[in-house]
């Protein structure tokens, strides 16, 4: 089965007043609560971006937005928004501090979306390097968070976290 | 579900709204309405459904809902994240979202509304709220998978733990002591000695040149070859207790440890990834080990040695001592504070050599896969890169040791220099002898190496400590499936089974089973049909108690399966699963595993109703054939038919087949059949089978999907029926049909290449 291409041509957003991502496909087909999934989430390049719609109980690929940039500004702040809503991993940009006790570390943080305490168990299986060079760190609580290039981080934050890579 | 306590800005607001009405639903959220961490309030009150936000401390509502205008309300799990959302006539609406952490909160309070909305009684029953387990001490909360909170665990605790282990060796201990006591004294005595040889028995009358005290020259040599000696022999010995304590000590932590991962229940195996369970048992009991052999006794003997050496310089010279506080105070602080940068870069060094190891295990290991696709030169590129970040840690790391290490030996080497300068001084001004500031160098140089040492060592006992508390973690942890204290005795079980409304999640808030209903007959064959990850393998697990329900019950023989004790309910349930697991040993091992004390004869005969005895006499080791690491010296149908003779053997009351006869050819598969048959006479038996029609002659077939039930009845009823389990056998049939016209044409193909090539030939 080949890929379903969609560009601005196929499809049109738009946004309710509740915050619902909503579709219109091929000008005839109405879809409500649409999902915008990246294919490549760890890409920092914009596109493969997978449209979701909900049939019966679950949800099936309507298409795949290859290209951002086929879209007006308007359309493509929508997919943006809706991709930042739905993949939240807030990215560290800072780290002021790191305890460990009881085989637990506790990270004190800086992210985007504000700062926030962490606990993160294990390092080894915790804190991952990528190929990409971005490091991916889950908290107990299976929240992840992104750093996307260490070396941008404050130096006593690099010493840190240094430590945590094991 | 608990309410959360509501910040008094709100509680004042909803007293003014809603008069002596008490919030039904009250729970926060940590993401606020701009998408950043901070507060939310969902609150359910009267008839109303609020979302209240905290703006400069007042709170404001954002959202306001009447309950009988819901239609659906619904927890839905993002990314990192969750967000409820409610559907009425005008469309979806957002209310508000959270993070992962508290997705078990939001999804019970979805569940809340939606009893509240249909009038039924709001149930808080189910699986322990483990998230919301708040520490006793300081009250903040604890993460879920641990039993204490981690700022609250005191290290000199669990110091006094390990000790606890070790007190069954008090003895070895005291030894340890006296052994470390005596050799820190020999070691002291030697110095002195030294100044003795100086000052006394080597020293001249200033007028007459005679050498008064020759005479102890003798006794002063064996005294120092004593000491020397002493101090290596009590030394050793000490050494060699401190090591048969370290390895008894963590013999018995080891056992303990490894008992309670065999008694967890496999939640705590969900929650925990192998490899960090490995280290626990390997890498945290050696770090344990280290302790005891080696830093527990380095850190007591450095004391002594500290202590008395810092006595003897003091007896030596207190103006001199002064003067040596500087240098040593200068490198405590480096030591402390400048050093640790070097570590950093050990850290990192070490980092990329794991890094550089972890890739070249995988491409060695899949060098099939690389050399199939020609990828030598990716690999090669790969390798590379991780080399040259390897390379340039080493080198970064040598260029630090070699600026920071000499600095160190410059403050240390900077005592020894004023030892001289200002020793030097009071030996002009007679106020010191040459043997004195002979044995205080002797002195200094001793007590350089508990200074450095005991700063390491802080670092290094931290961590053996942090060790201990990940293995104490395991070992404190209470299965989550347990006997009940007035569980029954069921030592024959006759093999009904029923499932009464059971709900059940991996994860609370994500349900895999939703209020599923159904019965099963002793001795009936019923077979679990439906889509992948419809949820019959967790039923499964379920009927195994490899996890206890959230809701509802499953009645075996018609009591609650948390009711019969345990072990009866193992016993009698044998399972066959698709991936069989061997363990390394050879068949009969493997065979006998389920049932230890088996005879010869029973195995035979267990191997010979599963159709496996004819492959294993084909072996040239027969039954002591070696079946390799999880089996892999056989092919998959040779370890379905041993993992049938284990079932077969163990004779159990209720069998289960999950997907037995997959994943072999059809000759293979019609043994195992024909060996399944034989099985699952005169037993309960459920099944899962991919391949419908190898259910065609089970009493009932169940169709599950999304975790509930749709269609029951024989195969014969459901096709009959044209429902879901009509359509799957549709399905499966053209797919078959299309596979088969494939193979033919491929064969055809085939034929029509290989004539041609003949042809040419």
């Amino acid at each position: 089965m080949a890929m379903n291409i969609l560009d601005a041509g196929t499809i049109t957003f738009e946004r309710t007043p509740t915050g619902v991502l909503n579709a219109l496909y091929r000008k005839t087909e109405r879809h409500e609560n649409v999902r915008c999934a990246p294919l490549f989430p760890h890409s920092p390049d914009a596109g493969y971006i997978s449209i979701l719609i909900k049939k019966e109980k679950e949800y099936i690929e309507l298409g795949i937005v290859r290209d951002l940039n086929v879209f007006s500004a308007d359309q493509r702040r929508l997919i943006e928004d809706d991709m930042a809503f739905r993949y939240f991993v807030p990215e560290i940009t800072d780290i002021t501090k790191i305890n460990s006790k009881h085989g637990m570390d506790e990270w004190a943080i800086q992210t985007d979306r504000g700062g926030r305490t962490i606990q993160v168990r294990d390092r080894k299986e915790n804190v991952v390097l990528t190929d990409k060079g971005a490091i991916f760190v889950t908290d107990s609580d299976a929240c992840r968070y992104r750093i996307s290039d260490p070396r941008r981080l404050p130096p006593r934050a690099q010493d840190l976290l240094e430590k945590q890579m094991v | 579900m608990k309410n959360d306590d509501l910040p008094s800005p709100i509680q004042q607001l909803l007293e003014r709204e809603f008069p002596a009405i008490k919030p039904a639903i009250a729970i926060s959220s940590d993401i606020n309405a701009e998408g950043r961490f901070g507060e939310e309030w969902l609150v359910v009150i009267s008839d109303a459904l609020l979302t209240i936000t905290l703006d400069n401390g007042n709170a404001v509502i954002r959202t306001r809902m009447v309950i009988g205008d819901i239609d659906t309300i619904e927890a839905v799990n993002l990314v990192g994240r969750g967000v409820i959302e409610a559907g009425t006539k005008t469309g979806i609406s957002r209310l508000l979202s959270y993070s992962s952490a508290r997705s078990q909160k939001f999804f019970e309070a979805a569940e809340k509304i939606r009893a509240l909305k249909e009038g039924k009684p709001i149930d808080n029953g189910g699986k322990p709220e483990d998230h919301e387990k708040k520490c006793d001490v300081c009250g903040k909360p604890v993460p879920p998978d641990l039993n204490r909170c981690p700022r609250c665990v005191h290290k000199g605790k669990t110091f006094l733990r390990i000790m606890d282990f070790s007190r069954p060796y008090a003895g070895l201990l005291l030894l340890i002591f006296l052994f470390m006591i005596l050799s820190t004294v020999c070691g002291l005595g030697i110095p002195w000695l030294s100044k003795l040889f100086i000052d006394y028995i080597l020293k001249p009358d200033a007028v007459t040149g005679v050498f008064e005290y020759a005479q102890w020259l003798p006794i002063a040599v064996i005294a120092m070859l004593v000491a020397y000696t002493a101090q290596l022999f009590l030394g050793g010995v000490q050494e060699r207790f401190s090591g048969a304590l370290g390895y008894r000590t963590v013999y018995d932590v080891r056992a303990a440890i490894y008992e309670k991962l065999q008694e967890l229940s496999l939640s705590f195996f969900d929650k925990h990834q192998t490899g960090g369970l490995l280290a626990r048992v390997n890498q945290d009991t050696g770090e344990l080990q280290r302790f005891i052999v080696d830093f527990f006794p380095l850190s007591l003997e450095s004391l002594f040695l500290l202590i008395g050496v810092g006595i003897f310089l003091f007896i030596l010279s207190w103006q001199l001592t002064l003067f040596i506080l500087v240098p040593v105070v200068a490198t405590v602080w480096f030591l402390k504070r400048i050093f640790p940068r070097v570590w950093n870069y050990f850290h990192r060094y070490y980092h990329r050599r794991s890094r550089l190891s972890a890739l070249v295990n995988d491409a060695i290991s899949g060098i099939r896969v690389v050399k199939a696709f020609g990828q030598e030169k990716l690999e090669v590129s790969k390798f590379d890169k991780r080399s040259a970040d390897y390379r340039d840690s080493g080198i970064d790391l040598v260029k630090q040791w070699s600026v920071y290490h000499p600095i160190l030996h410059f403050f240390i080497m900077s005592g020894t220099i004023i030892v001289w300068a200002v020793g030097g001084h009071l030996v002009i001004g007679h106020k010191m002898t040459i043997g004195s500031i002979v044995a205080y160098s002797g002195y200094l140089a001793m007590f350089y190496r508990p200074v450095m040492t005991l700063t390491r060592l802080i670092e290094m006992v931290t961590n053996s400590l942090s060790a201990a508390e990940r293995v104490f973690d395991v070992i404190d942890t209470e299965p989550q499936v347990k006997d009940d204290e007035h569980a029954v005795e069921m030592p024959d079980i006759k093999g009904a089974i029923e499932f009464r409304g059971v709900t059940f999640g991996y994860a609370a808030f994500k349900p895999v089973i939703k209020e599923l209903t159904f019965s099963v007959n002793a001795c009936e064959k019923v077979g679990l049909v439906g889509k992948s990850g419809a949820g019959k393998s967790t039923i499964i697990n379920l009927i195994c108690r490899l996890y206890d329900v959230d809701r509802g019950e499953i009645l075996v023989d018609g009591v609650d399966i948390r009711k019969i004790r345990h072990a009866d309910v193992r016993r009698q349930i044998g399972v066959v699963l698709q991936d069989t697991f061997l363990f390394n040993g050879s068949i009969y091992e493997n065979i006998a595993y389920a049932r230890p004390d088996a005879t010869r004869d029973q195995i035979i005969e267990a191997s010979i109703a599963a159709n496996a005895h004819e492959f294993i006499v084909q072996k040239s080791d027969g039954y002591d054939t070696d079946v390799g690491e999880r089996g892999n010296r056989l092919s998959g149908g040779e370890k379905q038919r041993i993992a049938i003779a284990r079932a077969i053997l163990r004779d159990p009351a209720v069998l289960i087949l999950d997907e037995a006869t997959s994943s072999v050819d059809t000759h293979t598969e019609k043994k195992i059949q024909d060996a399944l048959d034989t099985l699952t006479r005169n037993r309960t038996t459920i099944a899962i089978a991919h391949r419908l029609s190898t259910l065609r002659s089970y009493n009932r077939l169940l169709l599950i999907d999304d975790g509930a039930l749709v269609e029951q009845g024989t195969h014969e009823e459901l096709m009959v029926k044209k429902g879901k389990f009509y359509e799957l056998v549709t399905m499966q049939q053209e797919m078959s049909a299309i596979i088969g016209a494939s193979a033919e044409e491929q064969k055809n193909h085939g034929h029509e290449h290989s004539g041609r090539w003949h042809h040419h030939v």
